[in-house]
């Protein structure tokens, strides 16, 4: 749960944006905005509870309590900037469609990973990019597949002593997955 | 002229046909595993330690620095072409390497690199067998307020990286010192923002973040659908153009220096070398304002300082015996396995092998280029497979290469984690560099900040009180300033699209 | 342009087999199993005696078992991280590290450290150095002997820099020692990230006097780059023969870093069984043993269940001495 769970509130926002606006995603900076400062806020607290001094000098919570100052400080001036309408209109609206299907096929492979074991979760995964998402054909599809998804799994273990994740099912481990 | 006489004895150890092949082998094997995912130099060449173990000394160590080598480069070449960087040097290469290769310019790139890396590392290893001794005393005078004040120079630079927003810069490089402040605290042992959870008290994966800030965000971002971009090269632009040579020189020799210092330093890592020399061009370039949208100075600073870095790094340890990085400490594990101890004493005990050293790591800089200048069209036929395709394998790519970082799936999931914030972060306009330089920055800056505070015991004035240290602080105020200072920026540096 | 594709990936899994190293023999046992590498985990950076040591003892490792080991340096927090690290790992024989007391047998001690481990996470396999502790000068310096020393600094209290590789390691317990029966304070600095860095700040005059160990400073003596002023140890070092101990000069201290290797607890017997004799072998292996020699280390070799009682005898030695090293802030 990295950071993960402070952007947990930022990262819901680009699902409910604001429908065909080219313009600056207002909306989507002020929640991050907020997101910023209670990061900051936390942090903050954080840090006064692990030290900001010890008796062999700066401990361990002095650098992240300064920092978290900053953070305090620089999203507070963001705010008050784009208040002023001092912005300049963001990057390109991204294919927020596309984005989300790479995303949730990234998640099941990474949670399918340690249950099927690479060969079989791989193999889906380039299907499923390649053969319906790609378009190709049936056979450039499976000899990629099987490429990336077997292929890479020998490959790494014969080749470079690198174990890629097999399956924890007894029976495809059995078959050798 | 003793000097000359031993190099070219050296060189004559290192010439054998027998070595060349070594190196020549050493050379091929490591970039084709620099370019595998997750594989940096320093995994790479301990894999393949076991090759060199039944070799003579000489020959084993000649072919461990080639493998060395080949693997940097290896990383440099995935960072242009599929925008996945396989190591911390080569990630600031990923932004103007991959915009190059978006303009169809991949092969100029990947050769500027090439060449870049051979100017740094022919450059270092002549200061090396030049002034070895007197560099490697400069190194020691960096104590800890010198190195707390090179790492304020480095902060600074972020300014160099802004885009449009100063603000947005600066919180972005907020971000990426608080990201680089999760796990154990590396003074006291107090493990910090861990959320309690055993697997962030090693900290979050660098490899997995920079994947997922640059290669997965830029993913998620380009729509694919339908129409594949016109990304395959030219065959006229495989080579860089007389422009591209006359306009990467100056970077060169920037990244040459700001490399090769660095190197001395002992503590320093290569990365920080790379992310120096691409804020020094940000700020110094003639075309500081191209940076970002594929401008060969992005490319050919922090590819040589990298290299000159490594070659810099040996000085602390033919000197000292001190290793200053994790792949220079592969190679002092070769020394000691071969029974030799690096240290001064190598020169007067073994000086036949160390100059044999030396020499194969000319040699090893000139098989580098002559290896990969051909064989960049090997590589960029890689762009020739369908963009769809492509995006499937380089997802792929990156699956296998966070997740062999630690051999944990949670590497991966920090990964998805870290593509979904690029891709915020690009959609607030809020520049990732910044927060690579400063999470790359962050741990040597707090702890030096901690060590030099010991040293004087809690007074902040050993900061203004050493010479090194004040001097370089100026340079940083001067740096921090300049935006200021300056009252117009180029127009053209206004409307950086990508930072 | 189909055909090409194909050819491409072709060409990339044959590269990807082409490059397979030679592997080294290779046990039929069901570990290690073969071609599966080992990982040993260092949690100090290269360059000093606890790196050099596991760098010279992997290889044989490997021959002993039949498959690659891979050192892997894991600095921070005076080896908190590494141990951290290694205690998390799976107990499979796959991940094995170094472990050195007294950092690995105090860190869990003390609660404000956070350590995620205790006494029983470790499973010793085994010792293999016994390293004397020391404190020395540079040739210039205005102290010529230890007694010069002490009593400077006793005049005038953390009037003296010295070097640690961290919070609550052997350097910080030895400074604390002599503290406790001389009275003199140093200051300490603490390295966190291991010797390496904490003798490049003694060779750049950025701190007044190095404390650390034998090890650390052969070759340097050998260079005239050190003064050693006073060896912790009952009698002198062979590896410097010349440097008077602290008893000789009237004082009763005696401190040592004693560095052997450990698994993760819960490791199954019969694996167990092959690691520690094959360790016992490759740290008595005479080739070793004479390198470690070169690194100014004399070879004590303590099998697991040996390494286990000192481990258990330096904890309690230990918890004593602990509260001078307390952060009290």
């Amino acid at each position: 749960m990295s950071r993960d769970q402070a952007y947990a509130n930022q990262t819901h926002v680009p699902d409910q944006q604001e429908p065909q606006t080219h313009a600056t995603p207002a909306r989507l900076r002020t929640a991050t905005q907020a997101a910023l400062v209670a990061l900051a806020v936390y942090i903050t607290v954080e840090a006064l509870s692990l030290g900001l001094w010890t008796s062999f000098g700066p401990g361990p919570g002095f650098f992240p309590f300064a920092l978290a100052v900053a953070l305090g400080v620089l999203s507070v001036a963001w705010f008050a900037q784009s208040r002023a309408g001092r912005e300049t209109a963001a990057a390109e609206r991204p294919d927020l469609r596309h984005a989300a299907v790479v995303l949730v096929s990234l998640l099941v492979l990474a949670g399918l990973l340690d249950l099927l074991g690479y060969q079989v979760s791989m193999f889906l995964f380039l299907m499923f990019h390649l053969k319906w998402r790609a378009e190709r054909g049936w056979a450039l599809s499976l000899v990629l597949s099987v490429a990336g998804s077997a292929g890479v799994f020998h490959g790494f273990e014969q080749g470079l002593l690198v174990q890629l994740p097999a399956s924890a099912i007894p029976f495809l481990a059995g078959l050798g997955l | 002229m003793d000097v000359l006489s031993e190099l070219l004895s050296g060189l004559a150890t290192a010439l054998t046909p027998q070595n060349l092949l070594y190196a020549f082998i050493g050379c091929l094997l490591g970039t084709l595993i620099g370019v595998l995912p997750g594989i940096g130099p320093v995994a790479g060449v301990a894999l393949l330690i076991p090759l060199t173990l039944n070799l003579e000394p000489t020959s084993a160590i000649i072919m461990l620095a080639a493998i060395f080598y080949g693997t940097q480069y290896g990383g440099t070449i995935t960072s242009v072409l599929l925008n996945t960087p396989g190591e911390a040097a080569s990630a600031i290469t990923t932004i103007d390497g991959y915009a190059m290769t978006k303009q169809g310019r991949a092969g100029a790139a990947l050769t500027i690199a090439a060449l870049g890396s051979f100017v740094g590392g022919t450059v270092a290893t002549i200061g090396l067998v030049v002034a070895a001794r007197p560099l490697g005393d400069l190194g020691l005078r960096i104590g800890p307020p010198e190195f707390f004040a090179l790492m304020v120079v480095g902060i600074c630079l972020l300014v160099a990286l802004a885009g449009r927003s100063m603000t947005r810069a600066l919180i972005s490089g907020v971000l990426g010192l608080l990201i680089a402040m999760v796990g154990i605290d590396p003074v006291a042992g107090a493990p910090r923002f861990t959320f309690g959870s055993e697997r962030l008290l090693d900290g979050i994966s660098f490899v997995a973040v920079i994947i997922g800030l640059f290669g997965l965000s830029e993913v998620l971002a380009k729509a694919t659908t339908g129409t594949s971009r016109a990304m395959t090269p030219g065959l006229r632009a495989l080579l860089p153009t007389r422009t591209d040579l006359r306009r990467s020189a100056p970077a060169i020799a920037r990244g040459t220096g700001i490399g090769f210092v660095l190197g001395l330093i002992p503590g320093m890592t290569g990365s920080v070398s790379s992310l120096l020399a691409y804020g020094a061009e940000r700020k110094f370039s003639r075309h500081r304002a191209e940076l970002g949208s594929g401008a060969v100075e992005g490319v050919a600073g922090p590819e040589t300082a990298n290299n000159a870095h490594a070659n810099g790094a040996l000085v602390p340890l033919f000197t000292l015996g001190i290793p200053a990085s994790p792949t220079i400490a592969v190679l002092m594990g070769a020394f000691l396995q071969q029974g030799l101890t690096p240290g001064p004493t190598l020169f007067t005990e073994h000086a036949d092998v160390a100059w044999a050293i030396i020499a194969s790591l000319f040699v090893g800089n000139v098989i580098l280029l002559i290896l990969n200048v051909p064989l960049v069209r090997v590589w960029t036929a890689i762009l020739r497979i369908p963009y769809p395709v492509l995006t499937a394998l380089i997802l792929m790519f990156m699956v296998v290469g966070t997740y062999t970082i630690n051999f944990t799936v949670f590497d991966v999931f920090v990964m998805i984690g870290f593509g979904l914030l690029g891709l915020l972060l690009r959609r607030l306009d809020i520049p990732l560099a910044p927060l690579v330089l400063t999470l790359v920055l962050g741990p040597l800056m707090e702890r030096s900040l901690r060590e030099s505070l010991e040293l004087s015991q809690g007074d902040f004035t050993v900061f203004l009180t050493r010479p090194i240290s004040v001097v370089l602080l100026v340079i940083a105020l001067v740096i921090a300033a300049s935006p200021l200072l300056r009252l117009r920026k180029p127009a053209a540096l206004t409307d950086d699209p990508e930072a | 342009m189909k055909t090409k594709i194909t050819a491409v990936t072709l060409a990339f899994a044959t590269a990807l087999t082409a490059c397979a190293p030679q592997q080294t023999g290779g046990t039929a046992g069901a570990w290690p199993r073969k071609g599966k590498p080992i990982t040993l985990i260092v949690g100090f950076a290269p360059g000093a005696a606890v790196d050099a040591a596991a760098r010279v003892i992997a290889p044989v490792l490997e021959k002993e078992l039949g498959t690659n080991v891979e050192v892997l340096n894991k600095p921070g927090a005076g080896g908190q991280i590494g141990y951290t690290a290694l205690t998390n790992a799976k107990p499979d024989g796959y991940t094995i590290g170094a472990t050195g007391s007294p950092s690995v047998v105090v860190s869990p001690l003390d609660p404000s450290r956070g350590a995620t481990y205790t006494r029983a996470s470790f499973l010793p396999l085994g010792m293999q150095v016994l390293d004397p502790m020391l404190i020395g000068v540079a040739p210039g310096s205005p102290y010529t002997t230890l007694k010069d020393l002490i009593e400077a600094v006793k005049k005038k209290p953390k009037s003296v820099t010295v070097p640690t590789t961290g919070v609550q390691t052997g350097e910080h317990f030895a400074l604390a020692d002599i503290q406790q029966r001389t009275g003199a304070q140093f200051a300490p600095v603490h390295f966190s990230e291991g010797a390496s860095q904490a003798i490049a700040a003694f060779l750049g005059k950025h701190v007044n006097a190095y404390v650390g160990n034998v090890s650390d400073v052969r070759d340097l003596v050998t260079q005239g780059k050190i003064k050693v002023l006073g060896v912790m140890s009952g009698e002198r070092s062979p590896f410097l023969p010349d440097a008077p101990t602290f008893a000789e000069q009237g004082y009763q201290i005696e401190a040592a870093t004693a560095r052997g290797y450990s698994a993760p607890a819960g490791l199954p017997a019969d694996v167990q069984k092959k690691i520690e004799s094959a360790l016992g072998k490759a740290i008595e292996d005479p080739a070793v043993v004479a390198k470690l020699k070169n690194l100014g280390l004399a070879t004590v070799y303590k099998s697991g269940p040996q390494y286990t009682t000192y481990w258990q005898e330096q904890e309690s030695t230990f918890k004593n001495a602990l509260p001078l090293v307390r952060n009290e802030g």
